[in-house]
């Protein structure tokens, strides 16, 4: 097993092996695109549209090489891109590779350096294929890692907030003329309400640049693989499809996921709050969970799942809920009635279990006054 | 560039003068007043200088705090904050501002130059953007002279700043700005494009500090040998009255990082038995006498304490006050069709065009 230089975290290798680097293929975007809405937890939104984008650079040339952190160099800058704003708007209009190399290149020009790679914050949903665009645009390569691990609704509930990493600058573009930097702000907090303020002012889509992050701070806190993940989670729905597999079986085998529950969706309650979906869902039990019910409550992603009114998980616990047939994610916004779902839960990123970790990213931070639960205590 | 050093008397009529100027809106300047106090006490320097010495390509720093008047009465100001954004921006460009200036005399505005100045010892323009007070920064002389309004640097009281380096146009800027200015609480110190002396000399409006302080003047003299202070802001002022009365009415709302609203007078005296209602948007936009038009924007509309003479504001009218509705010129950038356009009642909502309380006087 070759190591790379800086790779000391989790006790294993890129999952590439020690190569510096891989192309990431014209095949691997719609597996990184399926593998990222699984991990989005239904939330992060729905990749399709950047999915659009990355074949159509793709097709006029561009391709994308990801890059092993542990060959990041300390000092190396990586930046942290992604286009933010409500889902609904971004749906309508295509993220523009331009805007989101502008917001880069406003970053650059503010702190006076060049970034030496790209890197999204959030492998969940669209955000975790946003940044090759731009990785493809710039021609620079896409760091294998999140600051994640999944899709959550807001900067604070990243690595790199929990290990009170500097929060600024950021940078935020529009697609008229306007460019906002924020050099500076109180906390992790203050940056997400002032930046989602103004993403809103122009019109619930910008692009971001946010926090630029050093080398050695990637390898040190950063959520390392999460952009292979995601691809191998992709190619393994397509493959049981092709093999005509149960593709949830084969997620919780690789993925080691525990399945929760089984059944068909009864009912759905929405409602947007400050910015959030929030809402709740009901699922009704089919074959060996026939009578039982399960309740899910979501924040723009899942966050507490009961089974007949007790609480089995909660955030920072992935929580997806899958087509049952296809093993495809299901979003918070495109769950309805009658869907025949599986409920599945992987495991939080390490990072999130610890006390601070979970005063981030547990229960209590969503507002749920519960405390965090998680099928895989006591599991080994 | 030495200038006047202005006196603790100067920058007491000031703060009376440029309250009136602020035609309802700006912000009550007493707690400028307070501030500059004590800067003079410890020494600091205060002073004024003409566009005259300024030269071509010195660059000018435009202050404001930018926030409800309501929230201003809350919390003083402190001088260090439009100082940061003084520097945030002075470090930005990698150039130190020649002079600094208000982006409007009307209202605590007025003193925010004079704060960061005494702080960073620098001068302070004889001059300002509006000439009275606007609710929006795309109501400033610099803005209907299309000059660009980025950079702009902006900070509160909790270390949050905002540099916007390039903007559609004053509009966007006051979007996003005010949007910006509003989750921070309605309260934020900003430095707005900053400005040659070139631009300056064209576009300013110039001397209007000192006829703020000569206003406030005529003000304390006229209190002092109990003459008419109304009258003498009238003569100081070049300007006319429209009505005397009582409050009667008050209605406001705070929407949008703005105090909306419309107060009624009851005639006294000359005008008893007829009406006067005034709108505002932080500042008084339009006054109707009878249901008749009497003033719009861009003139200035001022309501004065009759037995004072001293300004009373938007967020500071209540009922049974005795006022008296007075109109001012408007500067003479905003009666062209571009300033009009960015400052008539149209630029506000209103479906009538602009037209000179002084228009029948011959004095205006």
């Amino acid at each position: 097993m070759t190591e790379g230089p800086g790779n000391r975290r989790q006790g294993k290798s890129w999952p590439c092996g020690g190569l510096r680097s891989r192309p990431i293929s014209f095949e691997d975007l719609d597996a990184l695109a399926a593998g990222a809405w699984v991990l989005g937890t239904g939330g992060g939104g729905d990749p399709y549209c950047s999915l659009l984008a990355a074949k159509q650079l793709y097709r006029a040339g561009h391709q994308v090489e990801l890059l092993n952190p542990a060959y990041l160099a300390d000092d190396d800058l990586v930046a942290m891109v992604s286009f933010q704003g409500a889902p609904l708007v971004n749906s309508e209009r295509l993220p523009d590779p331009a805007l989101m190399v502008k917001a880069i290149r406003v970053m650059e020009k503010h702190i006076g350096r060049r970034f030496a790679a790209i890197m999204s914050s959030e492998i969940g949903g669209c955000n975790g294929v946003q940044p090759l665009i731009a990785a493809a645009a710039m021609g620079v390569p896409l760091v294998d890692a999140d600051a994640m691990g999944r899709a959550f609704p807001d900067v604070s509930k990243t690595c790199f907030a929990v290990h009170d990493l500097r929060p600024w600058p950021l940078t935020v573009v529009d697609i008229r003329r306007n460019s906002v930097v924020i050099p500076k702000g109180t906390d992790w907090f203050w940056m997400e309400r002032v930046s989602r303020q103004i993403v809103t002012e122009m019109g619930s889509t910008a692009s971001t640049c946010k926090a630029p992050r050093t080398g050695k701070e990637v390898r040190s806190f950063g959520i390392l693989g999460s952009v292979t993940r995601a691809i191998r989670i992709g190619r393994l729905l397509e493959e049981a499809h092709r093999t005509h597999a149960d593709p949830v079986r084969k997620l919780l085998e690789a993925e080691n996921g525990l399945e929760l529950f089984r059944g068909k969706v009864v009912d759905v309650r929405r409602r947007t709050v400050g910015g959030f979906l929030r809402g709740d869902t009901a699922i009704e039990g089919l074959d060996e969970y026939h009578s039982s019910r399960f309740e899910l409550s979501f924040q723009n992603e899942f966050s507490v799942g009961k089974r007949d009114g007790e609480a089995i998980i909660t955030v920072p616990d992935l929580i997806c809920v899958l087509d049952s047939d296809s093993g495809e994610a299901i979003g918070t916004e495109t769950l309805r009635y009658g869907q025949r779902v599986t409920v599945i839960a992987m495991r939080s990123p390490p990072v999130f279990l610890s006390e601070k970790g979970l005063k981030h990213a547990g229960p209590g931070a969503f507002g749920f006054d519960q405390d965090f639960v998680s099928p895989f205590s006591g599991v080994h | 560039m030495r200038g006047r050093q202005l006196s603790e008397k100067d920058f007491e009529h000031l703060a009376v003068g440029a309250w009136i100027l602020g035609t309802g809106g700006g912000g009550d300047p007493y707690h400028g007043l307070l501030n500059v106090r004590r800067l003079l006490d410890e020494g600091r320097p205060a002073r004024l200088v003409q566009a005259s010495d300024l030269d071509g390509d010195d660059l000018v720093g435009v202050c404001g705090q930018m926030g409800a008047p309501l929230v201003s009465q809350e919390r003083i100001t402190d001088p260090v904050m439009i100082a940061g954004a003084v520097e945030r921006m002075e470090s930005y460009l990698g150039r130190q501002f020649a002079a600094l200036m208000t982006v409007e005399i009307g209202g605590g505005n007025a003193f925010q130059p004079f704060l960061a100045g005494a702080v960073l010892d620098r001068p302070v323009l004889d001059g300002d953007t509006m000439g009275r007070a606007f609710p929006a920064m795309q109501h400033s002389s610099f803005s209907v002279a299309n000059l660009s309004i980025t950079p702009c640097s902006m900070l509160d009281i909790r270390g949050n700043e905002l540099l916007l380096t390039e903007c559609e146009d004053w509009y966007w800027a006051e979007r996003i700005m005010r949007r910006v200015c509003m989750e921070w609480g309605n309260r934020a110190f900003n430095v707005k494009g900053p400005r040659t002396g070139r631009e300056v000399k064209d576009w300013g409006i110039l001397g209007t500090v000192t006829k703020a302080i000569s206003i406030g003047k005529a003000v304390r003299c006229a209190q002092a040998e109990n003459a008419d202070p109304v009258s003498a802001v009238l003569s100081a002022g070049e300007g006319r009255k429209l009505f005397q009365g009582k409050v009667t009415d008050v209605r406001r709302r705070m929407t949008g990082g703005y105090l909306w609203g419309r107060a009624k007078l009851l005639g006294l005296d000359g005008d008893s038995g007829s009406r006067m209602s005034v709108d505002f948007q932080n500042e008084f936009l339009v006054a109707r006498h009878d249901d008749r038009k009497a003033a719009s924007v861009p003139e200035l509309i001022c309501l004065l304490d009759t037995e004072s003479g001293e300004a009373v504001g938007s967020e500071t009218l209540r009922y049974g006050q005795r006022v008296t509705v007075i109109v001012l010129p408007s500067p003479p950038v905003y009666l062209t069709e571009p300033g009009l356009v960015c400052t008539g009642p149209e630029a506000f909502g209103y479906d009538f065009s602009f037209e000179s309380a002084f228009a029948h006087t011959g004095t205006g």
